[in-house]
């Protein structure tokens, strides 16, 4: 039970990161990025590729592969939300742009075989497959019944690390006052002189890294990387946890990414394996029906 | 009687939006409701509709209780509406909009609705007949009929919305704002459309910012303000009343406004043109900072503003003045950035700013204190003083110009820690105008700053602006307040449906008659 409590935290880790991400676009922007998924998938690729294809070192391979999903960040902005915000396009278009854009981005590491156009990117095609043992030293601990992998634990210190940073950065900084001005009234902050399709791009650049960040410690800690990580891991689930903290509030998005880790890993004891998948519907759904705005949500009410 | 009010309420937590409001509407007249911006017209015809409930107070119609029914009880008892924004069904055609208008008459149970069985055809083509006429009715040519909602020009889906709501069959039809956005000659369209539906019989309840129209087709006109009814009588019985003019055209501060501009009585005509003539070219400063030139700008088919020209020079206080809806927000909203001209020139201290970026035009120092305040609710105070210092950061010295203003603004240093939400109404425009001055502005313009404020917030938000400009810093002002903008003003142009009508100095236009009647018509 111990060792399932640990696991719930750091797979609850992972969560939170990627969550963190996918509100703060929400936030801002009110429009869900579908494409976060992707780039959590190919932070994970790329920096598997990096360091398996290319044989770089793992720290060069994960910073690359961070930078290489901030920049994604910037094309989702430019190409996905910015033209159709040109256009007062209602934020249903957004959606299904991103969504076209995660389709785009999980086909070409499909189609990376030795020999093919996206060779550079990714040789597996559809495989999972893991990094090679001692890709990072991974000393293991035995305390009692618990086992301490290094690669897991460290999970946990990195990502509320970030998170404190992120919060820092929101609550107390020129920039973060700049965003939550952006996410409360964007009129307003143009009248303030700032720059609003600025701030826009750089929330992209945050979210993303944070995303491709989580994909990287995901890969590394679960030895599964493949074209399909995004989807079948944080796809519903990352949006499951927003709604259950609160569409675009962070610390909602924290503590409900710890929430859904511990609700499945209690449901994996209880009820098995099978209950897990399932279990972060039910818990979208209750919080739906029970408290609409989520734990840490504002209320959501259109006007009339 | 038809309608009939009796002290009714209805209170937004501390706003009271209807405050006792007892009204008469006579069978078969045309009744007008006017009164400023924010004073409770929309609300009192929401209550009226059922679709804001009562808070305390009765209605009836004739007989007929309102008051607790749910909106579409009350439609089904004879009372149509249009609404201010049109809220037509877009992706209906013209007809159906009309059909589903007629809901309410249908006898056939839905199940019947649903099918077109043999023995209801009938009675649905005898509707489809009956929509054709109602839209013949309000003036739209048959051909519309098939055309989808969204696709129809503004002053045909106007007429539209009438259509619909005629089709009720009401006993009472409210119009709400019907002639907005629309150009003269739509807007006498509209007025000859109202009397002639007047003419066959149907009482009308007509709330309109354009004072022409109201006064012109109403045969009472009752008026509110802060949500309470201020006078109530024929048109040119409140178009005289001092409350209603000092409502409109708000009071001239310490000066004491005993007559109101045109009670005197002279040839307004003759005088209109003089003032017109001599000032423009005369009095416009040579050097200026802000050059508008000829800007004409829309919204879709609407054109708000139609060809505008002015100059502001640096050191003056220009005012722009004018009813509702006559176009003042969006000059500066255009001269911000916010919306692009349709056509025409705009340059500050040689900026383009019909192209340049809104951050751009902050930087070079033309800041805007919006409408509404537009403060940011969820920060604190402080955190709202300390982003507006984003456009001109200069390290060291930005903490101490936040303290300078916090000692302008002492009341907001006491709050400085409590959401900006939080603040009063006139706190939170002192909180405004302070974010302004942070943005280290050479031309500040300030949008209706008065705006919903009691007469007390209204002398300290006015003496806070002339402190302001006495500092240095240039003013362009946009407000309803008339008399009170005029008295600070160097100069001022008078705007009417998007086009500029006057220009003058400020103490000239306060005795000017031509001022009153861009308010209230006449």
């Amino acid at each position: 039970m111990d060792q399932q409590i640990l696991n719930a935290i750091f797979i609850g880790s992972i969560y939170a990161l990627f969550a963190v991400g996918y509100t703060l676009v929400f936030g801002i922007l009110d429009i869900l990025n579908l494409a976060h998924s992707a780039v959590f998938m190919l932070g994970a690729a790329l920096t598997y590729s990096l360091v398996v294809t290319h044989g770089q070192p793992f720290w060069i391979g994960a910073v690359l592969g961070v930078a290489a999903s901030a920049l994604i960040g910037l094309v989702i902005e430019h190409v996905c939300l910015r033209p159709l915000r040109r256009r007062q396009a209602p934020p249903i278009a957004a959606l299904i742009s991103t969504i076209g854009l995660a389709l785009v981005i999980v086909a070409a590491v499909e189609q990376g075989k030795s020999g093919s156009l996206f060779s550079w990117l990714w040789v597996d095609g559809a495989n999972s497959v893991a990094f090679p043992p001692g890709t990072v030293p991974n000393p293991t601990w035995h305390i009692g019944d618990l086992t301490l992998e290094a690669s897991k634990v460290l999970i946990i210190p990195i990502s509320i690390a970030l998170m404190l940073i992120l919060g820092y950065v929101m609550r107390f900084t020129q920039v973060g006052r700049g965003l939550r001005a952006v996410a409360e009234n964007p009129r307003a902050a143009r009248l303030m002189g700032l720059d609003v399709d600025r701030m826009i791009s750089l929330t992209l650049v945050i979210s993303s890294a944070l995303g491709g960040l989580a994909g990287i410690l995901f890969g590394l800690a679960l030895g599964d990387i493949s074209p399909y990580i995004g989807r079948d891991n944080v796809e519903v689930r990352g949006l499951a946890v927003i709604v259950l903290g609160g569409m675009g509030s962070i610390p909602g998005a924290v503590i409900g990414g710890y929430l859904l880790g511990l609700i499945e890993i209690l449901a994996l004891v209880t009820f098995g394996s099978n209950a897990r998948g399932g279990v972060a519907f039910a818990a979208l759904f209750l919080m739906l029906v029970l408290r609409p705005q989520g734990l840490f949500g504002t209320r959501l009410r259109e006007r009339i | 009687m038809l309608l009939r009010l009796d002290d009714v309420r209805r209170h937004f937590g501390g706003v009271h939006a209807v405050d006792g409001v007892s009204l008469e509407v006579e069978q078969g007249s045309i009744q007008g409701l006017i009164g400023p911006n924010g004073a409770g017209k929309t609300t009192l015809v929401n209550v009226i509709t059922g679709y804001t409930r009562f808070q305390s107070g009765r209605a009836w119609l004739e007989s007929d209780e309102l008051s607790g029914l749910p909106a579409h009880r009350v439609a089904g008892l004879g009372i149509a509406r249009t609404f201010q924004n049109i809220r037509l069904f877009k992706d209906l055609t013209a007809l159906e909009n009309v059909l589903i208008g007629m809901h309410v008459r249908r006898r056939d149970d839905t199940l019947a609705q649903l099918g077109t069985l043999p023995v209801f055809r009938g009675n649905e083509q005898e509707l489809i007949k009956d929509a054709h006429a109602l839209l013949e009715t309000v003036g739209l040519p048959s051909s519309v009929g098939p055309r989808h909602a969204a696709t129809l020009p503004y002053g045909d889906q106007r007429r539209l919305e009438i259509a619909r709501a005629l089709a009720l069959r009401p006993r009472l039809l409210i119009l709400d704002e019907p002639a907005a956005g629309m150009n003269p000659s739509e807007k006498q369209g509209m007025r000859e459309l109202i009397e002639r539906l007047n003419a066959d019989g149907l009482t009308i309840l007509l709330i309109d910012h354009d004072m022409r129209l109201v006064m012109g087709v109403c045969r009472r006109v009752a008026v509110l303000n802060f949500g309470k009814k201020i006078a109530d009588g024929t048109p040119k019985e409140v178009s005289t009343d001092p409350t209603v003019i000092k409502a409109y055209l708000g009071t001239g501060g310490e000066r004491e406004v005993r007559s109101a501009p045109g009670a005197t009585g002279v040839d307004e005509e003759r005088e209109v043109e003089q003032a017109a003539g001599s000032s423009r070219a005369a009095r416009e400063p040579e050097k200026a900072i802000l050059d508008v030139e000829d800007l004409t700008v829309s919204y879709g088919a609407i054109v708000a503003v139609r060809g505008v020209s002015f100059r502001v020079a640096a050191g003056e206080i220009v005012a722009l003045i004018g009813a509702n809806g006559a176009g003042k927000s969006t000059i500066l909203n255009t001269l911000s950035g916010l919306i692009r001209p349709e056509s025409g020139r705009a340059t500050f201290d040689g900026l383009d700013l019909a192209n340049a970026k809104a951050s751009a035009i902050v930087k070079r120092g033309l800041v805007q204190v919006p409408e509404g305040r537009e403060i940011l609710a969820r920060q604190t105070v402080m955190e709202n003083l300390e982003l507006a210092t984003w456009a001109r950061r200069d390290g060291a010295t930005t903490r101490r110009r936040i303290e300078d203003v916090l000692k302008r603004f002492p009341i907001l240093g006491e709050r400085r820690d409590l959401s900006a939400g939080s603040l009063s109404g006139g706190e939170q425009q002192m909180l405004a105008i302070a974010r302004g001055l942070l943005a280290r502005p050479r031309l500040l313009l300030l949008d209706e700053p008065s705006l919903g404020l009691a007469p007390q917030m209204v002398d300290e938000v006015f003496r806070a602006i002339e402190e302001i400009h006495k500092d240095g810093t240039t003013i362009l002002l946009v407000e309803q307040n008339a008399l009170r903008a005029l008295a600070i003003a160097d100069r001022a142009y008078v705007i009417e449906t998007g086009r500029i009508l006057l220009s003058g100095s400020g103490d000239e236009l306060l005795h000017n008659p031509a001022v009153r009647r861009a308010y209230l018509g006449g």
